[in-house]
This record gives C-alpha cells, sequence and structure tokens, in this order.
C-alpha cells in the first residue's frame, strides 16, 4: 500500500501542483478503485477477557532478535542500523551486525516497539504498514524468545539543487530550509512542519537527504543568521553611472580630493530623490519571497530530485510606521512586535518569528524598517512589570524581576491588526491598547486510591488552534517575562495550592492543558471546567471585550477507563496488522484536537488497549491503515460508524471487547 | 534560560541572570564588523554635500564584484548600506563631514572584507564638505575548501560523521591548535569543509564512545539544567546500547561499529591520512581560496575496552562530573575532542565503554575552554554533541593576539569547579578496572576592585558610595594561550566589588578587566598589570587589587606618517611597551600593543595605557606583525620611543620603515 489518502501522492504533474489537489477529499470506501483503507467488518467475539499482562510478574529474560532489511525487489540486509526498543522501563538500542542482525536479551515480560534507524534512511518501526505509522508491539512472556523480527526501512530521498545569485553565481554558505509541508487541506497548514537544515557548500549546491516521501517547501536564507533586516539600497548601473557623473560634476574631476573649502553645488545621486529599501529574506523554490507562492517539491519513497534551483536576490523592502495608543496615557515598556502570519512554520532562519521588535517612543510612535513582503500580524502588548532591556550611557541593563502585586494586579494590554506588506511603505498604523481578560483558576482531585500531592507545581497552559494568535499572558513566576510570539501557548504556573492566573488572554480559540510533575504518575486530566463547559472537549473561545473570568477548574483523577480487547483474523489467529479505533458517537467533538478519538495497534498477540477515555458512548471500529497525524475527520469517520460497534464507557469502567473479522 | 548578551566583541552568557549588565565595552575592534548600530537608522537619509565612491573587487584575481553588500558606517552617523554594481562600483552620495571608521564589504563566498586592509581593519577616512572621495578599493578573499570522502572498511560511506578542521597557528606568541569548521558527511560519505581561512590544517573524524550509568535521567544525557527538568520541560530520549556492568553506550551522534565476536569494536579518532593523533597527522597548507579535493577516509575499527574505577574526593565535586578520556595532543581541544567520556555516578564510580587501546588523560574539571578559527558562517556551529555535559554558562571571544578570525570559547558544566584531576592512563589488550581518580583543590584568587577616583575621594563601599557603572568583568586567561588553562570570567559583586575566581590549573595567568581605565593589578607588593601571575605552586592567591580611575582615559598617540603613498596596501603603525618582557605572555588580548591603520589622509591615532612604547609604521600588510615576538625584537631597534601617562595627548611624526625580523 503506497500513499495514502491524504497524502501529496507524487503525481505526474510533480512539482508546481496547486494546494487545492483533488483527491484531497479522496476518502476511503469500502468498495470501488483507489480503496487504500479498508474498512472490516467486526464481529464481536463474547471470550473471556485476558488478563492484562502487566498483572503478570515481570520475570523472566527473553529474548527479540531478528533482522533489518532495506526495501527493494530483493531486500537486503541493512549493517549498523539502531534498532531501538522501546517499553517497560526505558528504551534499549543495540546496532545490527555485518548481517542486518540483531539481539536483545534478559528482556522482561511485556509489549515492545522496536524501531530502526540508519543515517540516510527513514526511521520505521516493525510491522508498520510505512514510515510514519506505528508499529507492532511484540508481546513477550516470560523467557519468550522472539527471534523472526523482521523491519524493513527504506532509503529516504533526496532534494538537491543550486543557489545562484541574480547574477547566476553560486551562494555558498545559503542556510536551506527543507520543511515537510502536511496535508494540503487549510487546517491541517496549522500544525507545526518537519524540517531539515542544510547549508550550501562553496559551489552553492545542497543536499537534504534522508527524506521521507512527500511534499516540501525548499527555501534558501543568507548565510549567518539568514535574514538581513537592516534596508540597504540597490542602483542599476545606469543610475550607478548618473550618481558618478552627478559627483564629478560637484566635486570637479580632481581624481583624488577636491577642495573642501568651497561651497559646492549639491551632490544629488538618483537615488536620493527615489530611495527604495531592499533587503535579504528567505526564497522559497522556486524564487519567491511569499511562503503563499512557494511550490512545494513533491518527492517519491527514494526518489533522488536534482535540479531544485533556486535564485536568491533581495527584496524590496517596506518601512512601517505607527502609533500606540492608551487610555492610560503613556505606558513604559510597551512592546510591539512584526510576526510573519501564516499557518506554515518554517525555521525562522528563513522567516523571523516574530520577526522584529520594538519599544515605541515616549510618544507611542514606532517604525520598523526593511519589512519584506508578505502577511504580517503587528501587535502591541504591554506587560505590568515585564522584563526590559535599558540602554544608558554606559551600557546595556537588563531589568528583571518577579512582578510586584501591584503590577501582577494590573491588565495586561494589547492591540493587534493585520498588516498586508508588498515593498510600498506603510504609514499611519494605529494599535489601540485594550484590557485582555484575566482567568484564574485552581488545580482539583477526584481520588479514589492515590493521595494527592500536598504541594503542587508546574503549568497550565492554554494552546491557540490557530497559529495566528500572539499571546500576552504569561507566567506569573520568573517576572511575567517576555511576551510569547505567534503559535505559541499561553501559560501560567501553578501555585503550591494548586492556584493559578493567566495575566491576560489574548483573542483566540484555545485548548486548555496542564503539565503537572507532581501528578504525572497514576492521574489523568479529567475536565477543564469553566462556566459549566468542559474546555477539554470544547475550546475556550475570547473574542475581545470579556470580563475576567474566574473559577476554571482543571480536575485530576485516579479513575482509569480501559477498552481492551483481542482482534482476530477469521481463522481466529492474532490479527496486529490492524487499528483499532474508539470515537466517540458525538459529531459535535470530531475535531483535529479532539480527546475523546483514539487508535490502538494491536500486540503481536492481537491484544489492544486503550486507556483514560472519557466515560461516555462510543463507536469501535478496525481499520487496516491510518494516517496518526490526520484521521479524526468527520469525513473519514462518517464512513467508518456503519462498520463500529457501539461501546459504552462508563466512569472508571473498564470494557472488554474481543473482536474477529469477518470472513 | 540562557540568556546571551552579545556587546562589542565579548560575549557573555548569563544563566537564570536576574539583573544583568555590562557595562564597558572591550577595547578597540579588531573585526571586520561594522558597528552596532540600531535598526532603523539605516534610513535616516544623509544630508551632507560629500561622496565615497568605490570598488569592490576579488583580491586574487582582481575581477569586479558584484552584489557584494557594502556598509559604510560613520561616526555618530549610523550606517549606510548598497550593493555593489555589475562593475563591482558603489557610490555613497550626500554624506554629512565626518569620520567615516569603517567601509566594510560582505559577499557570499567571500571572506569579508574592509577597505585598506588585507587582514581585517578597515583604514578610516575622513570626510570634509564637498569632497569626494573616490576609488576606495576594497577587496574580498574566497575561503578555501577540503573536500573528501568517509567510507567504512567495506568501503560503504558513512552518512552523517563529523568531520572537523584543526588549525595550526600562533596564539599569543605560542603555537596552538584550534577547532575549525566541521562538516557533516552527507548520504554518499562526501564531505566540504568550506570556508576555510589560508593556513596550515590538519582533518580529522571524530569519534567520542559517550558512556552514561545505567539510570540516567534523559533530562541529563541531554544537557539540561535541573531548573529546566524540574520546570517540566520533556528531554528527547535518548538510544544507548547496554555495553557495561552499570553503564550504557550512547548511540547516534558517532559512527559506531558492530561487536566482533562479542568483543566490542570502535572506530578510533582518525587523522588525515589515518593517523591516529594529532602529532602523526600530515598538515594541509591550505593557500587562499584553495580548493583541495580527496582528503578521503576510510575508517577500521579496532577492538576496545572498557576503564572502570571511582573518582576519589568530596561528594560535591562528584555529582554529576563529566569524565573526559583525551588523546594527546588534544589537551587544548574542548568538548567532542576526547575518545570517550564518562559519566560519574553518586558514588563516585565511573566507567569509560569502547575505548581504543593507547596514552590517554582523565580529565576531571567542569569548565573546558578551546581556541577556534574562523568558520565565518559557512558550517554551523563547530560544537559536537556531547550527551551529559549539562551546561550552565560559557561564553568567548575574538582573539587579537592571533591571526584575524581566532577566537575563544568557554564552556562550564554545572557543579562545584573547585576540584579536579588530569591522570595519564595508558590501555591496551584488557579491561582496566579499580582505576582511582583523585580529586584535587583547584587554585583560587580572590581580591577586590577600587574605584580610585582621583578627583574626589577614593570610593570604598565602607564609605557609602557607589560606583555610577557596575564594575567591569575580571578576566583571568592563559598568558601564553593555553586553553587547558581555562578561562575564567567574574564579575565583582556590585556592593563590596571583591571577586573570587575559582578552578584555576597550574601555569601562568594574565589578569585583566574589560574596561580601559585599570591603572594597576597587584599582589603581594608586586605588579601584574601587564605581567602573569604564576600557580604552579598551586598556593591560593589572595588579596590581587585591581585599581581602576573612572577619571583616566588612555593616552592618545597621534600624528602623520611619511612615505605612505608609496606602499599599495597603505601603512600600519604598531605600538608596544618598551619592556620586552611583554613581547610575549601577554593573552589573548594585549592592552600593550595596538596597532591602527593610517588613514587615507596619512595620519594615525593609537590609544594605549600608559607607560613607555616604541612605535614603528610599516607597510599595511604587515598590521599583524606583532603577532610574532621576533618582529617586536627586530622592530625595537629602528622603532621610535615615547612616555605617555594618561589621559595625555601625544603627537609623534613617523614614516614606513621595513622590518626583517
Amino acid at each position: 500500500m503506497k500513499g495514502t489518502f491524504r497524502s501529496w501522492s507524487p503525481g505526474p504533474s510533480g512539482p508546481g501542483r496547486s494546494r487545492n489537489r483533488s483527491d484531497e477529499k479522496c476518502i476511503p470506501r469500502p468498495e470501488g478503485p483507489g480503496l487504500r483503507t479498508v474498512l472490516l467488518v467486526l464481529m464481536a467475539l463474547f471470550l473471556a477477557a485476558r488478563t492484562p499482562a502487566s498483572a503478570q510478574a515481570r520475570t523472566g529474560a527473553g529474548r527479540i532478535a531478528g533482522h533489518v532489511v532495506a526495501s527493494g525487489p530483493q531486500p537486503t540486509p541493512v549493517r549498523r542500523a539502531i534498532v531501538t526498543m522501546a517499553g517497560g522501563a526505558g528504551s534499549r538500542s543495540a546496532i545490527t551486525d555485518d548481517d542486518g542482525a540483531f539481539v536483545f536479551d534478559g528482556v522482561p515480560v511485556g509489549r515492545f516497539t522496536l524501531t530502526a534507524s540508519k543515517p540516510a534512511f527513514i526511521s520505521t518501526a516493525y510491522g508498520a504498514a510505512r514510515p510514519g505509522r506505528p508499529g507492532t508491539a511484540i508481546s513477550l512472556a516470560a523467557g519468550q524468545t522472539v527471534a523472526d523480527v523482521v523491519i524493513t526501512i527504506v532509503h529516504g530521498a533526496v532534494i538537491t539543487g543550486t543557489v545562484r545569485d541574480r547574477n547566476g553565481e553560486p551562494v555558498p554558505g545559503a542556510r536551506m530550509a527543507v520543511s515537510a509541508v502536511d496535508a494540503p487541506r487549510p487546517d491541517a497548514l496549522a500544525r507545526p512542519v518537519m524540517t531539515s537544515d542544510v547549508v550550501t557548500d562553496d559551489r552553492g549546491v545542497y543536499r537534504a537527504y534522508g527524506l521521507a516521501p512527500g511534499a516540501y517547501l525548499v527555501a534558501a536564507a543568507r548565510p549567518g543568521n539568514g535574514i538581513a533586516t537592516e534596508p540597504m539600497e540597490i542602483l542599476s548601473s545606469a543610475e550607478m553611472d548618473a550618481a558618478f557623473e552627478a559627483a564629478a560634476r560637484s566635486a570637479g574631476r580632481t581624481g583624488v580630493l577636491a577642495g573642501a573649502t568651497s561651497a559646492p553645488a549639491t551632490a544629488r545621486s538618483p537615488s536620493t530623490t527615489e530611495r527604495r529599501d531592499y533587503a535579504y529574506t528567505g526564497i522559497f523554490y522556486p524564487g519567491t519571497p511569499d511562503m503563499a507562492q512557494a511550490t512545494p517539491v513533491t518527492v517519491a519513497a527514494g526518489e533522488e530530485r536534482a535540479g531544485v534551483d533556486i535564485t536568491y536576490m533581495p527584496v524590496r523592502a517596506a518601512t512601517i510606521e505607527g502609533l500606540v495608543t492608551s487610555a492610560a496615557g503613556p505606558l513604559p515598556s510597551i512592546q510591539v512586535r512584526l510576526g510573519v502570519q501564516s499557518g506554515i512554520v518554517v525555521p525562522s532562519f528563513v522567516r523571523a518569528v516574530p520577526l522584529l521588535t520594538k519599544s515605541p517612543g515616549a510618544d507611542g510612535r514606532f517604525t520598523f524598517t526593511g519589512v519584506v513582503p508578505g502577511q504580517y500580524l503587528l501587535t502591541a502588548d504591554f506587560v505590568p512589570g515585564a522584563a526590559r532591556i535599558v540602554r544608558t550611557a554606559t551600557g546595556v541593563t537588563m531589568v528583571q524581576h518577579d512582578p510586584t502585586p501591584e503590577e501582577f494586579a494590573a491588565r495586561l494590554l494589547w492591540a493587534r491588526t493585520s498588516l498586508a506588506v508588498d515593498g510600498e511603505d506603510i504609514s499611519g498604523v494605529t494599535l489601540a491598547l485594550q484590557p485582555a481578560p484575566r482567568i484564574t483558576g485552581r488545580i482539583a482531585f477526584d481520588a479514589v486510591s492515590a493521595t494527592p500531592p500536598a504541594k503542587l507545581d508546574g503549568r497550565v497552559s492554554l494552546t491557540p488552534l490557530t497559529p495566528e494568535q500572539m499571546s500576552v499572558a504569561r507566567s506569573n513566576g520568573g517576572g511575567g517575562g517576555v511576551v510569547s510570539g505567534p503559535a505559541t501557548a499561553t501559560s501560567a504556573t501553578i501555585e503550591e495550592d494548586g492556584t493559578f492566573t493567566f495575566r491576560g488572554v489574548l483573542p483566540g480559540t484555545y485548548v486548555a492543558n496542564a503539565t503537572v510533575p507532581a501528578v504525572a504518575q497514576g492521574w489523568w486530566l479529567r475536565s477543564a471546567m469553566l462556566d459549566g463547559r468542559d474546555l477539554l472537549d470544547a475550546p475556550l473561545a475570547i473574542t475581545g471585550g470579556e470580563n475576567d473570568m474566574n473559577g476554571l477548574v482543571l480536575t485530576f483523577t485516579d479513575r482509569h477507563t480501559e477498552v481492551s480487547g483481542r482482534l482476530q483474523t477469521p481463522a481466529g489467529t492474532p490479527a496486529p496488522n490492524y487499528y483499532v479505533v474508539v470515537f466517540t458517537t458525538d459529531r459535535t467533538m470530531w475535531r483535529s484536537d479532539g480527546r475523546r478519538l483514539a487508535f490502538a495497534r494491536p500486540g503481536s498477540d492481537g491484544t489492544f488497549d486503550i486507556r483514560d477515555l472519557p466515560p461516555g458512548d462510543y463507536y469501535l471500529a478496525a481499520l487496516t491503515d491510518l494516517d496518526p497525524r490526520d484521521w479524526k475527520r468527520a469525513d473519514l469517520l462518517d464512513q467508518v460508524v456503519p462498520a463500529s460497534l457501539h461501546i459504552a464507557i462508563a466512569e472508571g469502567g473498564h470494557v472488554v471487547q474481543n473482536l474477529q473479522i469477518a470472513k | 534560560m540562557a540568556l546571551s548578551l552579545r556587546y562589542g566583541r565579548v560575549t557573555v552568557i548569563v544563566v537564570a541572570a536576574c539583573i544583568a549588565a555590562l557595562a564597558q565595552a572591550p577595547g578597540a575592534a579588531q573585526q571586520v564588523v561594522p558597528p552596532f548600530v540600531p535598526p532603523g537608522a539605516a534610513t535616516k537619509p544623509p544630508s551632507g554635500t560629500g561622496v565615497i565612491s568605490g570598488v569592490v573587487v576579488d583580491a586574487r584575481t582582481g575581477a569586479p564584484l558584484t552584489d557584494a553588500m557594502v556598509t559604510l558606517t560613520g561616526r555618530g552617523i549610523g550606517a549606510l548600506r548598497q550593493l555593489s554594481d555589475a562593475k563591482g562600483r558603489f557610490i555613497f552620495s550626500q554624506l554629512v563631514a565626518g569620520d567615516y571608521v569603517s567601509l566594510h564589504a560582505a559577499k557570499p563566498g567571500y571572506f569579508d572584507g574592509a577597505y585598506g586592509a588585507r587582514d581585517g581593519k578597515s583604514q578610516p577616512v575622513t570626510l570634509a564638505d564637498g569632497q569626494w572621495l573616490q576609488d576606495l578599493r576594497v577587496e574580498l578573499v574566497r575561503p578555501g575548501v577540503i573536500g573528501g570522502t568517509v567510507v567504512d572498511e567495506r568501503g560503504e560511506p558513512i552518512v552523517g560523521a563529523y568531520v572537523r578542521a584543526l588549525a595550526q597557528l600562533t596564539v599569543a606568541g605560542a603555537p596552538h591548535v584550534a577547532v575549525g569548521p566541521s562538516a557533516k558527511t552527507d548520504d554518499r560519505g562526501m564531505y566540504r569543509l568550506a570556508g576555510l581561512s589560508a593556513g596550515r590544517y590538519v582533518v580529522e573524524v571524530p569519534s567520542v564512545a559517550t558512556a552514561v550509568p545505567t539510570d540516567t535521567p534523559a533530562s541529563v544525557v541531554a544537557g539540561m539544567l535541573p531548573v529546566m527538568a524540574s520546570r517540566g520541560a520533556v528531554a528527547p530520549d535518548y538510544r544507548a546500547v547496554d555495553a557495561g556492568a552499570h553503564a550504557r553506550l550512547i548511540v547516534g551522534n558517532y559512527a559506531i561499529p558492530s561487536p566482533a565476536g562479542g568483543q566490542p569494536q570502535a572506530y578510533p579518532i582518525a587523522f588525515y591520512p589515518n593517523a591516529a593523533g594529532v602529532a602523526e597527522a600530515a598538515p594541509i597548507d591550505l593557500a587562499a581560496g584553495q580548493e583541495r579535493d580527496g582528503i578521503d577516509f576510510q575508517l577500521r575499527p579496532v577492538p576496545t575496552w572498557r576503564i572502570s574505577g571511582r573518582v576519589d574526593g568530596p561528594a560535591s565535586s562528584i555529582a554529576g562530573l563529566l569524565l573526559r578520556l583525551v588523546p594527546p595532543g588534544a589537551e587544548d581541544l574542548g568538548l567532542g575532542s576526547e575518545a570517550a567520556t564518562a559519566l560519574v555516578e553518586k558514588n563516585g564510580t565511573f566507567e569509560f565503554l569502547d575505548v581504543p587501546a593507547g596514552r590517554y588523560t582523565i580529565d576531571a574539571r567542569r569548565s573546558f575552554a578551546e581556541l577556534r578559527y574562523n568558520s565565518q558562517g559557512f558550517s554551523n556551529d563547530p560544537s559536537l554533541p556531547t550527551p551529559g555535559f549539562v551546561r550552565s554558562s560559557g561564553g568567548g571571544g575574538d582573539i587579537a593576539a592571533a591571526p584575524l578570525g581566532t577566537s575563544y570559547t568557554y564552556t562550564s558544566g554545572a557543579g562545584d569547579a573547585t576540584m579536579w584531576a588530569w591522570q595519564p592512563i595508558e590501555v591496551g589488550g584488557a579491561d582496566l578496572t579499580d582505576v582511582v581518580v583523585t580529586l584535587r583543590r583547584a587554585v583560587s584568587m580572590t581580591g577586590r576592585v577600587v574605584i580610585e577616583d582621583t578627583k574626589r575621594a577614593p570610593t570604598t563601599p565602607a564609605a557609602g558610595g557607589l560606583p555610577q557603572a557596575p564594575p567591569p568583568f575580571v578576566m583571568v586567561e592563559p598568558a601564553d594561550g593555553s586553553t587547558s588553562l581555562g578561562i575564567h570570567t567574574k564579575r565583582p559583586d556590585p556592593t563590596t566589588l571583591a571577586f573570587a575566581v575559582d578552578g584555576l590549573m597550574r601555569g601562568r595567568y594574565l589578569i585583566h578587566t574589560l574596561g580601559s581605565n585599570t591603572t594597576s593589578i597587584t599582589w603581594n607588593g608586586h605588579d601584574y598589570t601587564y605581567t602573569p601571575i604564576d600557580t604552579s605552586t598551586g598556593q591560593d592567591i589572595t588579596g590581587v587589587v585591581i585599581t581602576i580611575d573612572p577619571n583616566v582615559s588612555p593616552a592618545k598617540i597621534n600624528g602623520s606618517v611619511a612615505n605612505v603613498a608609496s606602499h599599495p596596501h597603505g601603512a600600519a603603525v604598531i605600538a608596544f611597551p618598551a619592556e620586552p618582557a611583554q613581547w610575549t605572555n601577554y593573552g589573548f588580548q594585549p592592552r600593550r600593543i595596538q596597532a591602527a591603520a593610517v588613514t587615507n589622509s596619512g595620519t594615525y591615532q593609537l590609544s594605549v595605557p600608559a607607560g613607555d612604547y616604541y612605535l614603528i609604521a610599516v607597510d599595511g600588510d604587515r598590521i599583524d606583525a606583532w603577532q610574532d615576538p621576533r618582529f617586536l625584537q627586530a622592530a625595537a631597534s629602528s622603532a621610535t620611543r615615547v612616555s605617555v601617562d594618561w589621559n595625555e595627548t601625544r603627537s609623534q611624526a613617523l614614516q614606513v620603515t621595513e622590518v626583517r625580523p
């Protein structure tokens, strides 16, 4: 099974394909050509549930051994591959010998996943249909030997080309960003992407290897830190000639130095009358500074794509002037930030995100120079007590302190606006600061047997669902410090007593989460209730102008739920090469961030186990293939429902459901 | 989080700083970097009547270079930037009169260059109203390249292997090895080390067998500070082979062969051509812009051994200590140059894995420094991965007393830096067990800064007065450039002005401050302002007094230089101390040796601390000739001797003299 129903398949049209692919809505159908994911008709088996492995004594020294081979017509052993075995207590690795063989001895009872990797190959898990898919766990009994594990890895693809300047000369040392583009659907663009960092050599040649099949944005950036945002002048040769002639006229053709005593005629070069600024920024293949205009390069497994050449050139740069206003009058340490507004996350050396930060003057005025074309988000914020850098006559001082109670109680102010920059200067941008709502809350526990920790720590975070949000609110410890840029979460420190405060949350749609080291073991986050709504199921939408919100309660519980069972073939043998999916019957929660959707790969013995789904009604189904990054979609799940079983998970309940694939 | 403040030419990384302040920039800039100009200043349109124009050319061929970014920086004027045109030309019009301190050009594929200099220093120009300075020539030098292939014993390419150039050069008047650029082999096993300055190099394929105790948390392997780990930062899981009784071998960073017949193997560090050490390596003399291909390696596995034992010392010194197994010749090199590393367990036991036979030094320290030589953006950070090293602070700066592009970096690990060991060991034929590494106490230096305000009464903490500016950093650095002694930077307590520097090795150190108004450094009744302190006895150094007078500034020596016109590369003036003892062992930044390019109008200006000096004008090409002590020896006889005091301005006419050491 090559490709998936959602990948950018390497079609004949190759690079230059439109993003609006026709097959992006190609969804699995149980019948019909082009079928790639097969729904399985399941029969429920009412067999005695097997004792969970965790209940057995973890004794016995088992062995897992096998080979790593490279895929191809004639599988060849892969020497010096690193095989990593995860499961149980931590992970272990082994190196394959000259025959591609590896062995793990002294393996305890448990379920283990094995992944093979080697530079220039794509890491692949044992039992995975292809790279990127989860593997099949090997269930090992006490003293058991599993000696026939074969892990197939594939050679990665290569993208190579030359970066040249506008005169055709090679650009050595250019930093290349090769960024995997996820699915072409707009909401999928919001995902961060994988990148690899490559530099052109002295001949301007770059070579990105070990790439998984798929689509990539390729960009070249200036050597060093990538971006030169300081503006510069570019004169054509004719303009340069004119400037030299003007200088000669005014200063005289003395050849060396003209006298400085006589008042000369004004030396005026053409450049001074129509001054244009240019700057260096990342240039995307085939030659644009605008990510939206970039052409993805699609590579098949193991393909070497040469000739992905980029012409690197400076681009027109604009100056943006504006004013920050505040009802409270002039404020110290306002930060104005110009960030690229985009769903695609690329390395900052290609696109600085946040690009530029400024403190406006006492009159609230600010100027950004050297702004290259693109779509930007301009924000201003005022965080009372924030760290700031003070320049004095004698040097630079970074002043950072924990906010005083007064500062902590003061309102955070924010303003933002979108700006489309096309090389022309923009002036008169006004940012009117307004308060951001404060959200306070606490951590709670719903304990059955475990004892909640006496002292708490960690952070609560609000993660934006779309990346173009700027976050103002930050920790209340460590100074309420530096304000984050786009596409990052807002977080608040949990005090020892479990309370936390978001000092201000900007408009946006957020998902709540908490990282609490003290309650990591044995607990799970059951709910995040605010005004009767569970933010874990329904994201928090802030539109601006809200009042402060108090009483966000995040509850951890030790009441665990579990869905487990065994998947069998029609012949009654274990069926490990499938996916078991469990998803809520409530269609409104079929979102990419939904937590009531889970899948598992059955182990080598066919058993599967999904823990800590919130209580409720669910569908249970099995699929032949599933893209873990992109399966929580209504269009897909609607197809799965008819072939599903209906199960109900009770509070703290354990559902045991064995399955057999129908003949 | 680490906060990196780059100011002037010294980078100081302060970890977990609450209030960090850098008060003073170090002395004169030596690198071709335009002064810091706040962004935005460039768009302020100039409104004068002067013109500066010129051309950017390839230094070797003389061919004009297109699209070089030319930056003209004026004192109090800001920076102007322009791209050179198809004929390599640039012209800045409507300039206000004044001092233009730097005219430099940058183009990918070339080293940065400056007007009137081949070796770094831009010749300053003075522009009058209505003046047209034309035909200013900026020459750019092409970097050299070393390339080749790395294959294993079967001839299969080794993918992702580090290849590193080490430069052999003179620092602080003594021969040293500096870490040059590194590259990684691609999927065909090929590498290219680009961006090399002319010089003498050896090329190596590093190989570090990194061992950590079996139960080492991933956060430690990832080098995370405990404070970050406790805040819930998640470290990436690491890949490791269970190789020892209580230790695991981290895999994935360096090529590792599989065991042969149960015996673990390693690819030892390889120097071109298949040499085991720096001393046996064949140096490659690279001319400017030269390309050397075919520097190929074939790595061959060798049997390896384990070294296990314990570290003897106070518990606080053992916790988190990283032991480095350093091969001969690599003592002055930093992290990534080891044959093996081992993380010491809480109970003091350690185990090195996969050690090839040979002689080594077990280096038990918390702080490492190394020299680096020029990479100018052609490669990534040459730091090699060192799992298990938890870095807490570090920094570095450019070295004036070395070829342009030489710098130093230092890195300190978390934990007690006052105990150390340097223990030779030989392994081969069998595992070594029960090795005891005994820590001994490092030398510490304590002292205080005295602000001696000659206009007011001396300000002391007891008097309740505080200086306006925070006291400058105190630096204690190896007098002859040997980085194995470590480089130590401390900021005195802002209230008491006391400072304490721990972890000094045994050797000769020079003390100086990042400030230009240090009038004396004394200890034990002797003057160490420009003389190294010797720590060979192992005795602590207490009561160092650094005297700063905020009212003094260095003496200015200026004047005109005759017969400049007959020198195509202009002229330079070098000031050096009259005391021959100060012609060597002056550390990285000799304050009493200064060199400046002569301006277009035939004048020069130098700033030096008070004292007796020799002055000599030489061809512009020889502006760095003072780095060779033999030059100073030869120049003294034909130089002009002057004596200057603080705050003094002295005029001295010179003429260009040829010096033959």
